[in-house]
């Protein structure tokens, strides 16, 4: 019996084009920090395109399928909002710098933990969710960041 | 500008040889009943080394597509619209090509279609493109 963790490096080949792995580690990392979704305080998707903070915040569990845009348009998304997000600029705003693209969202979700996050302080931010993606769309991790 | 072509390694030089010859060959598992693309070593999911080149038919369906009236890369900037694909061989595998011989606002998700063989002129080299059935 074996095993093949990674089965596709392009949505071409996925099963599913619209159901994208961060589904599995959101899971498994809510699980781990004993949360559910309605405890994160901020979160900071890893956005290369717009479409992958829609279909992570839906695989993650935020929202149901196919209700991300809904979801998008429904909160305020500030650091004053009701689900602050990518509160550091994303890389929307500054460009996807390889690697340190994906880091700036650790450092997003830690700074606001940390409450470092200078005049874009979430208040009372002690949990963070933080995704990422590599391939296409193929490998994806999540992180629970809390604080106290 | 050139465009790139693609390069045959020993793994995925029997897909390349079968366009040469207008032929559609993707890889078969006996053990799996699957076929399998992209080419590879062994069969995904069971590892089974049973992989066998198979010729398909070339019919399938439109799976996606995004019509790019900017190119995707310099090399494009003179082949716009671009009509990027993914088809769904009726043998099961997926791939990523391009739709051809039609109008971008005929193009439909689940249309029917087949396969176009492009040889590259002063190249050795075939690509595999799709067209409305």
């Amino acid at each position: 019996m074996c095993k093949i963790r990674l089965t596709f490096k392009t949505p071409t080949y996925a099963p599913d084009l619209l159901r994208s792995p961060i589904s599995a580690a959101a899971g498994r990392a809510f699980a781990m920090a004993g949360i559910d979704r309605g405890s994160v305080d901020m979160a900071s998707i890893y956005d290369c395109y717009t479409i992958t903070v829609l279909m992570s915040l839906e695989d993650a569990g935020f929202c149901e399928k196919g209700k991300g845009i809904e979801f998008v348009n429904s909160h305020d998304l500030t650091f004053r909002g009701d689900f602050p997000l990518n509160t550091a600029g994303g890389q929307l705003s500054f460009g996807q710098a390889g690697m340190a693209g994906g880091m700036h969202h650790v450092c997003d979700g830690a700074r606001q933990v940390m409450g470092r996050a200078g005049d874009a302080q979430v208040r009372d931010c002690n949990t963070a969710f933080v995704s990422g993606n590599g391939g296409i769309m193929s490998e994806q991790v999540a992180l629970v960041l809390q604080g106290d | 500008m050139d465009k790139p072509m693609p390069e045959p390694t020993p793994v995925t030089k029997p897909f390349w040889d079968g366009l040469r010859e207008h032929k559609i060959r993707i890889q078969y598992s006996p053990s799996a009943d699957r076929y399998v693309f992209y080419p590879r070593i062994l069969a995904p999911g069971t590892l089974a080394d049973d992989l066998e080149w198979r010729e398909v038919s070339g019919a399938g369906t439109l799976y996606t597509f995004t019509v790019a009236d900017r190119p995707t890369a310099p090399p494009w900037a003179d082949a716009l619209p671009q009509l990027l694909a993914i088809v769904e061989l009726d043998e099961g595998p997926r791939l990523s090509s391009e739709m051809v011989d039609v109008a971008p606002d005929a193009l439909r998700v689940g249309m029917r279609v087949k396969a176009v063989f492009h040889d590259q002129p002063g190249q050795d080299i075939t690509l595999l493109r799709f067209a409305p059935a």
